[in-house]
C-alpha cells in the first residue's frame, strides 16, 4: 500500500506529461517534495472546497488527496461525484463523458489504484439472453445482424501474485464489407473477450485468436490455451477408460499461465457455420468458406471490434493455430498493413493508430504443397524416443536431441531417399524410430504404421503423438478399433464445458448449442451428415503464406515474428516449418533467412502446445518475450529523391532460379 | 512383425501424409504417388509477392499508372494513403506503380529486393 503513494505521484506527472487530455501541470521540482508522504499509511484527509480549475495552487499532497477521495468515492458508488470533484480541482478537463472517464482512469490506473479503475471503467454485468437461433448448414443465414451488445461478467483473479481485474463479454459483430461506413453486412461473428478494463485502452495490447481447420471454432484456444480460465486436460496422460469413449468434460481452471497480464484476449470464429457466427443474408455460410473470404471477413471483424472498443491506437496481435497459423494470420497479417488505417474511425486520443504489431505463429501448416515425407522424421523420431525405443539420444536434452535429427534428417536421410518414390531410403533409420528397416521401411511417414510396430494394440494420438491408450478387446481378446476418432478425443467435453462456460463466466446464455467445427466427423460407423467449411472450402487460391509474410514485412519492417511448435506435433511438424522458413533466403552472403526473421521455438508438446502441462510454463514465458520486445529493427527509408522514369525492374534474385 | 513389402495400403498413405482430418485442425492436400512437394524459395516468394502487388495496383487505378490516395482507399489499399506523402515523392498528386514499388522494395527484408530499389533510385 505504501507504493500507491508513490505510484500516484508519478501518475500525476505522467498525466501531466504524456500529451493526453489532461490539463494537470505539475511543478518540476515536485518529485523532491513528495517522499515525505510516501511512508504513511494514514487514511486521506478531508480537503477543503476547492475553486474550479485552481490546480496550480494545489501542493503536490492536495492532489493526491483529490484523487484517492475520489477513489474513494468510485468504491462507493459515487463516481459522478468523484469525476466532478477531479474536474473541478482541474485535474480531469471538461469534455466528452467517455474523455472524462479515461482521464480518470489514466490517473487511478498510472496510480496502481487498479480496482477503481476497474470500477468505474468496466461496463455493467449484463446478462444476454441470446434467443436466436444459429444454424452451420451451408446455404444458411441470418435475415438480418445480430445486435452487437455483448454480454458482460466481471471477475478478478490473481496472477503471478497480484491480483488483477477483468471482464468477459461474449456476443456478435457485424463484420461488414465497407468500414468505417459500416455498409455490407457479411457475417454476424461471435467471440469472446477477455479484458483488463483497469487499465487504459489506448497502449493496452489487444490479440485477436484464430483456430484452423479450416473449419475449426475457436473453442480449442479459447477454452485450454491463455484465457484467465481454462481446462485441465492433463496432457499427454490418457486415462483406460478413454478407450471405450470420449472423456465428457474437463476440470475448469484458473489458468497460472494466462496471457491476460500481457493483452486483451479476444476469441474470434470468423467462419459462419462454426461457434455461434452465421451469413446474413443474402449471404449464405459457404459464401464465406474460401481462403480470400475467410481473410477479408477476419479483417473485417478486428476492424469492427477496434471501432466500437476504442481500440485503434492498441498495440494488436494475431495469434493463429494450424491452418490458422500457416494459411490464415500471415494471409490476414498482410491484408492488414495492406489496408492501414482505411477502415478505423476517427479516434480523439492523440496517440498514433496502430495497425498490427505481431503474430504468433501457432503449430502452422505454411504451405500446403510442400508436405515433404522427410519432415516426419524428426517427429516420429521424438515419439520413438517417448516410448523409450531410440538408442541415439543417450544424454542429450529434448534441444540438443532435435538438433540431432535435424542433422540427420538432412545430411544422412534426404541424401539416402531413392528417386524412385516406391523404394525406401538406403540410410538405416532404425537406431531412430526404434523399429529395423525391414519392419517399417518408412516409404511413407504414416504414424500408426510406426506405432503399430512400436506398441502393439494402442491407439495413438496424430496431435500430440506421445497420447496413446490401450486398444479395447473383442470378444476374442483381441485389440479392436476404439468407437470413436481418438484425434479428437476432446470434441465432446469442449463442447459441454463451453455449453456451461459461457453463461457462467461470461453471462452469455444462448438458445443454441456451440458449433465446436464446420466439418464432417470421422468417427466411424456414423453418419457423417453434409459437407462442410472444411469439405466445401474454396481450393482455387493457394494454401501457402509464405508470401505474404514477406509481402507483411514489406508493410511494416517492424512486425514481431514468432512460430511455436510442440516436437510431438505429427500432423503439423517442426521440422518442416524451419525448412520451409529456411527456404527463403534474404540474404546469401550473411546466409540469413527468414528462419532468422521468425524464429521457430519448440516446446515439449503436441499440435495444442498448451494441453501439455510440462510446456505451458516455458511456451508463456518465451510468449513473454515476444509481447515484452520492442518493435523489430527500423523501418528502411529512401533517402534519395526517385525518378519518375524508372527503368524496367529486373529482378536480380530470378537469376538464382 | 515381419517385412513388409512395401504393402500397397502403406503406399496409398505415404500419399497422403499427414493427412488425419483431426482436431483443430489440419488437411495437408493430398499428393499422388511420386508427385513432388514445391518448395517456396526466394524468387518463387517475390515472384507471387510482385504478381500480387501488380494486381493490386491495376485494380485499385483502373489500369491507368497512376494512383490517388482516395482511389487507394477506395480500394481497400489504406496504407498507401497513409504513406501518401512519403510515396508520393515528386509532389504530383498520384503515386506510380514504380514509386509504390520502390517503396515497398526499400523496406523488403530480402537483400536483392531492396538492392533493386536503390539501383532504381540511383538511375
Amino acid at each position: 500500500m505504501n507504493y500507491r503513494y508513490l505510484l500516484l505521484f508519478a501518475a500525476l506527472a505522467i498525466a501531466a506529461c504524456d500529451g493526453s487530455d489532461s490539463s494537470v501541470s505539475l511543478n518540476e521540482n515536485s518529485t523532491s517534495s513528495f517522499p515525505s508522504v510516501v511512508e504513511t499509511q494514514t487514511p486521506p484527509k478531508v480537503s477543503p472546497p476547492l475553486q474550479p480549475n485552481k490546480i496550480d495552487q494545489l501542493t503536490d499532497a492536495q492532489k493526491k488527496d483529490l484523487v484517492l477521495e475520489a477513489a474513494a468515492l468510485v468504491r462507493a458508488g459515487n463516481r459522478e461525484k468523484a469525476i466532478g470533484d477531479l474536474k473541478a480541482a482541474g485535474l480531469v478537463k471538461s469534455g466528452e463523458k467517455d474523455t472524462e472517464l479515461r482521464q480518470t482512469e489514466r490517473l487511478f490506473a498510472d496510480a496502481n489504484l487498479l480496482e477503481e479503475a476497474y470500477i468505474l471503467f468496466a461496463p455493467d454485468d449484463y446478462v444476454l439472453n441470446d434467443t436466436t437461433t444459429y444454424d452451420g448448414l451451408p446455404d444458411a443465414s441470418l435475415p438480418v445482424a445480430v445486435d452487437e451488445r455483448p454480454s458482460v461478467k466481471r471477475h478478478s483473479m490473481t496472477l503471478n501474485g497480484k491480483k488483477l481485474w477483468y471482464t468477459a463479454s461474449s456476443g456478435h459483430l457485424t463484420a461488414f464489407d465497407k468500414n468505417p461506413e459500416k455498409e455490407g453486412p457479411e457475417v454476424s461473428v461471435f467471440y469472446t473477450s477477455y479484458t483488463r478494463d483497469d487499465l487504459p485502452k489506448e497502449n493496452r495490447p489487444v490479440t485477436f485468436f484464430f483456430n484452423g481447420g479450416p473449419g475449426a471454432s475457436s473453442i480449442y484456444l479459447h477454452l485450454a490455451s491463455f484465457a484467465p480460465k481454462r481446462v485441465f486436460t492433463d496432457g499427454p496422460n490418457v486415462p483406460a477408460e478413454w478407450a471405450n469413449g470420449r472423456p465428457q468434460s474437463f476440470p475448469v481452471i484458473e489458468d497460472k499461465e494466462s496471457l491476460i497480464d500481457k493483452s486483451d484476449l479476444v476469441f474470434v470464429d470468423p467462419i459462419p457455420g462454426t461457434g455461434f457466427s452465421q451469413a446474413i443474408a443474402p449471404n449464405t455460410n459457404k459464401s464465406f468458406w474460401g481462403v480470400s473470404e475467410d481473410i477479408k471477413i477476419s479483417r473485417d471483424f478486428i476492424t469492427r471490434y477496434v471501432n466500437v472498443n476504442n481500440r485503434q491506437t492498441s498495440p494488436k496481435y494475431l495469434y493463429g493455430e494450424s491452418y490458422g497459423g500457416g494459411i490464415r494470420v500471415p494471409k490476414l497479417a498482410h491484408a492488414m498493413v495492406k489496408a492501414g488505417t482505411s477502415g478505423f474511425e476517427k479516434t480523439s486520443s492523440n496517440n498514433k493508430p496502430v495497425v498490427l504489431t505481431g503474430v504468433v505463429f501457432h503449430s502452422p501448416a505454411f504451405n500446403y504443397d510442400d508436405d515433404a515425407s522427410a519432415d516426419y522424421l524428426p517427429t516420429f523420431a521424438m515419439v520413438a524416443d517417448h516410448l523409450k525405443k531410440t538408442t541415439v539420444r543417450g544424454g542429450k536434452s529434448l534441444d540438443e536431441f532435435a538438433e540431432l535429427l535435424r542433422d540427420f534428417t538432412a545430411n544422412t536421410y534426404v541424401p539416402s531417399l531413392s528417386p524412385n518414390w516406391w523404394e525406401p531410403p538406403t540410410s538405416d533409420i532404425s537406431a531412430y524410430t526404434g523399429a529395423s528397416v525391414d519392419d517399417y521401411p518408412s516409404v511413407n511417414w504414416y504414424l500408426p504404421a510406426l506405432t503399430d510396430i512400436l506398441k502393439p494394440g494402442y491407439a495413438f494420438n496424430a496431435y500430440d503423438a506421445r497420447m496413446h491408450v490401450k486398444k479395447p478387446l473383442d470378444k476374442n481378446g483381441k485389440p479392436t478399433d476404439m468407437s470413436y476418432d481418438f484425434d479428437f478425443f476432446e470434441e465432446d467435453a469442449l463442447h459441454n464445458v463451453i455449453t456451461t462456460y459461457l453463461p457462467d463466466e461470461a453471462n452469455y446464455k444462448p438458445k443454441s448449442s456451440y458449433l465446436n467445427a464446420s466439418w464432417q466427423t470421422t468417427d466411424p460407423g456414423v453418419d457423417r451428415g453434409p459437407k462442410l467449411a472444411f469439405e466445401l472450402w474454396k481450393t482455387s487460391e493457394e494454401k501457402n503464406g509464405l508470401p505474404d509474410i514477406v509481402a507483411a514485412l514489406g508493410y511494416d519492417p517492424s512486425l514481431k515474428l514468432i512460430t511455436v511448435h510442440g516436437y510431438y506435433d505429427a500432423v503439423t511438424t517442426f521440422y518442416q516449418s524451419e525448412r520451409q522458413l529456411k527456404g527463403v533466403v534474404f540474404d546469401k552472403g550473411t546466409n540469413k533467412t527468414l528462419l532468422d526473421r521468425v524464429p521457430v521455438k519448440n516446446f515439449a508438446g503436441g499440435h495444442m502446445i498448451y494441453y501439455s502441462e510440462e510446456a505451458r510454463v516455458p511456451l508463456k514465458q518465451t510468449l513473454d518475450q515476444f509481447y515484452d520486445a520492442p518493435p523489430y529493427g527500423t523501418p528502411a527509408s529512401i533517402t534519395a529523391p526517385m525518378s519518375s522514369t524508372l527503368a524496367s525492374r529486373a529482378l536480380p534474385i530470378a537469376a538464382t532460379r | 512383425m515381419k517385412h513388409i513389402k512395401i504393402p500397397a495400403l502403406l503406399l496409398i498413405l505415404a500419399a497422403m501424409t499427414g493427412t488425419g482430418l483431426a482436431g483443430d485442425r489440419m488437411d495437408i492436400r493430398k499428393r499422388a504417388p511420386g508427385e513432388k512437394p514445391v518448395q517456396e524459395t526466394t524468387a518463387t516468394v517475390q515472384k507471387t509477392v510482385d504478381a500480387e502487388l501488380r494486381a493490386t495496383f491495376d485494380a485499385a487505378s483502373g489500369g491507368v499508372n497512376q494512383l490517388t490516395a482516395k482511389q487507394a482507399i477506395d480500394a481497400d489499399w489504406g496504407f498507401i494513403a497513409d504513406h501518401f506523402g512519403e510515396i508520393d515523392q515528386d509532389r504530383d498528386g498520384h503515386v506510380s506503380f514504380a514509386e509504390v514499388q520502390d517503396f515497398l522494395d526499400a523496406r523488403s527484408p530480402i537483400t536483392a529486393v531492396r538492392q533493386r530499389a536503390k539501383l532504381q533510385i540511383v538511375q
